[in-house]
């Protein structure tokens, strides 16, 4: 692997990094196994993409791009809250209803921003995104440490405890998913601006992407109890499940086939969570 | 861990860098996903190559493939790119997408399979591709020919694919002024394909698929319940007519990328590729004569080509 290479790697994991960010909130912080983020990934891109499309500044059409993810993340809190929808159905519901408002949003499957304006000038992806991300970890560690985000970080450890303690389990709950659903909208209007259009189907496999990353980074940083410290393992993990993936693209001249590539990612993915575990064991030997 | 990651990093720099050092002419492919019509096109590529004497020891090819997802897609656009190949070739719009953004501006973007080259912002220069504008109008003139007394005409599509929803758009907007009327069934998965068909059988005098990822694969399924209703099924593509349709009209996926194949020949020979978007131009019209003679359809045997 050359540098290029390794830096396209890195723009893309930082970009995605936010979409481990966004799985931290829900399956780490608060325990809910949310997959909304297929759907509001393609969000973000879609609003993104059509306002800048119409002539928007690129950073409002972020913005919105954001608001609009957090409105998904509030429809499944709202179904899993109030009318006691299993979290994971009502994830794939807001998920299924996304394709088709995202259709509605696009009017045609795929649009494209090649010239237009976005936020990145010149080249600066891989610096604007590495800003966005610190902003992002440095918020949200501000925000967790806060009594609001604390009563978030309580209802994922224990909901009885939380309640009994007067925190209303349902609305930080929807807040979180809120939150989540923002930062992955967020990573969809990045990764349209700096690919230059939106696709209906750029969300597909995204919580197994932002998934592999969590565990990645998690695993790496021996499941770090900091709240900073897991925010920057999710991108360390992000960054490294991109790395596994060039590996694999790399791997073709030791006789491995270009239809191995999801394969060879998951045997890396694999191997980097093993490792630790081999190493403690050599140790106690 | 920290020193972990250090040397993982360092690792991954080492490795391959002395790789693709010889002086070969290095040509990239990005193909968006397995489908048969883009492994066709891809496959076209490579032929009319090595018929032109780029082959293997004169030219590389390093070939990738997303497995249909879009950050993969953008992750091999990047690191090809970083190649610097003299030729990067795509294969589906959204790889043509991300390696119009990835590419140097010294490498060529050589596309196929991509319906809407405009619509899809492949314009600029050191660019050539072969769009493949399906001739919908020629086979709306054999189905008036073919079938006389049909009136209406069921477009089963996915609404979600970029190719397909183009053209049902032009399928209905050309029908429409020859005064047939159009049903449409919208499908987003494979699973309600059979519904949908035997929704549109009672309505329809034909049915005319689009080049529709979803529906192309679940064509066999669409073909058996539509012959057992006598409703023809007509489309683009002709390498589906064995699978059941009455007839097709269009060219091959396979034509375009020796299409494209020969373009890319013509510029790394220093011949100047004009107009840089084509379209293949070999239609070539199929009839199912089994499928004829159990929906007793007489074939205009003049029109076969």
């Amino acid at each position: 692997m050359n540098v290029l290479q390794l830096l396209g790697t890195i723009e893309i994991g930082l970009i995605y990094a936010l979409v481990a960010i966004g799985v931290y909130i829900t399956f780490r912080v608060i325990d809910f196994p949310d997959l909304t983020i297929d759907g509001s990934f393609t969000s973000g891109a879609a609003v993104a993409t059509v306002m800048i499309a119409s002539g928007y500044n690129p950073w409002i059409a972020t913005i919105v791009a954001i608001i609009t993810g957090s409105f998904a993340g509030m429809v499944t809190g709202y179904l899993n809250v109030k009318w006691d929808i299993l979290g994971l159905l009502a994830g794939i519901l807001t998920m299924t209803a996304l394709y088709s408002i995202n259709l509605r949003i696009m009017q045609r499957p795929n649009i494209a921003i090649m010239d237009e304006p976005t936020i990145f000038i010149n080249d600066n992806i891989i610096s604007l995104t590495l800003v966005i991300v610190i902003i992002t970890a440095l918020l949200l560690t501000r925000f967790f440490s806060s009594e609001y985000g604390l009563a978030i970080r309580s209802i994922g450890i224990n909901p009885k405890v939380s309640k009994s303690y007067g925190i209303k389990v349902g609305k930080m709950k929807i807040i979180a998913l809120m939150f989540s659903n923002a930062f992955v909208a967020l990573a969809g209007a990045l990764f349209a601006q700096s690919q230059g259009f939106a696709d209906i189907s750029m969300g597909n496999g995204t919580i197994i992407i932002g998934l592999a990353s969590v565990i990645i980074g998690e695993t790496i940083f021996l499941n770090p109890k900091k709240i900073f410290l897991a925010l920057i393992a999710c991108v360390i993990g992000s960054i490294l499940y991109r790395i596994a993936i060039a590996f694999a693209l790399n791997a073709h001249g030791i006789g491995l086939e270009v239809y191995d590539l999801n394969l060879i990612t998951a045997i890396i993915v694999a191997f980097t969570m093993i490792l630790p575990k081999l190493k403690k064991n050599w140790g106690a030997k | 861990m920290l020193k972990n990651l250090f040397i993982l990093i360092i690792l991954t720099i080492g490795i391959n860098s002395t790789a693709l050092a010889a002086e070969k002419i290095l040509i990239t492919i990005n193909q968006f996903v397995n489908h048969p019509a883009l492994d066709a096109a891809t496959d076209g590529i490579r032929n009319a190559l090595k018929d032109r004497g780029f082959i293997p020891g004169k030219v590389e090819i390093k070939f990738d493939n997303a497995q249909g997802n879009m950050a993969n897609a953008a992750q091999i656009a990047k690191h090809q790119a970083a190649l610097q190949p003299a030729v990067m070739v795509a294969i589906a719009t959204p790889s043509a997408q991300v390696t119009l953004k990835a590419k140097n501006a010294n490498s060529l973007l050589a596309f196929a399979a991509v319906t809407d080259p405009n619509a899809a912002g492949l314009a600029g220069t050191n660019i050539i591709g072969v769009g493949d504008q399906p001739p919908i109008s020629d086979l709306l003139k054999v189905i008036k020919q073919t079938l006389p007394q049909a009136k209406t005409i069921g477009i089963i599509f996915n609404p979600g694919e970029v190719n397909s929803v183009k053209m049902t758009e032009e399928m209905n907007k050309l029908a429409s002024a020859d005064g047939f009327k159009i049903e449409k069934a919208i499908v987003n998965s494979s699973s309600n394909i059979k519904l949908a068909v035997q929704q549109l059988i009672p309505n329809v005098d034909l049915i005319y698929l689009p080049q529709d990822n979803l529906v192309v694969s679940s064509i066999d399924t669409i073909a058996k319940i539509a012959l057992k209703a006598k409703v023809p099924v007509v489309a683009n593509d002709s390498t589906l007519v064995r699978k059941g349709l009455l007839f097709a009209l269009g060219s091959d996926y396979f034509q375009d990328g020796i299409k494209l194949g020969n373009m890319i020949a013509d510029h790394l020979s220093g011949i100047k590729v004009t107009p840089n978007i084509q379209s293949a131009g070999a239609k070539t019209l199929k009839f199912n004569d089994k499928i004829a003679a159990e929906l007793n359809i007489v074939i205009p045997r003049k029109e076969q080509s």
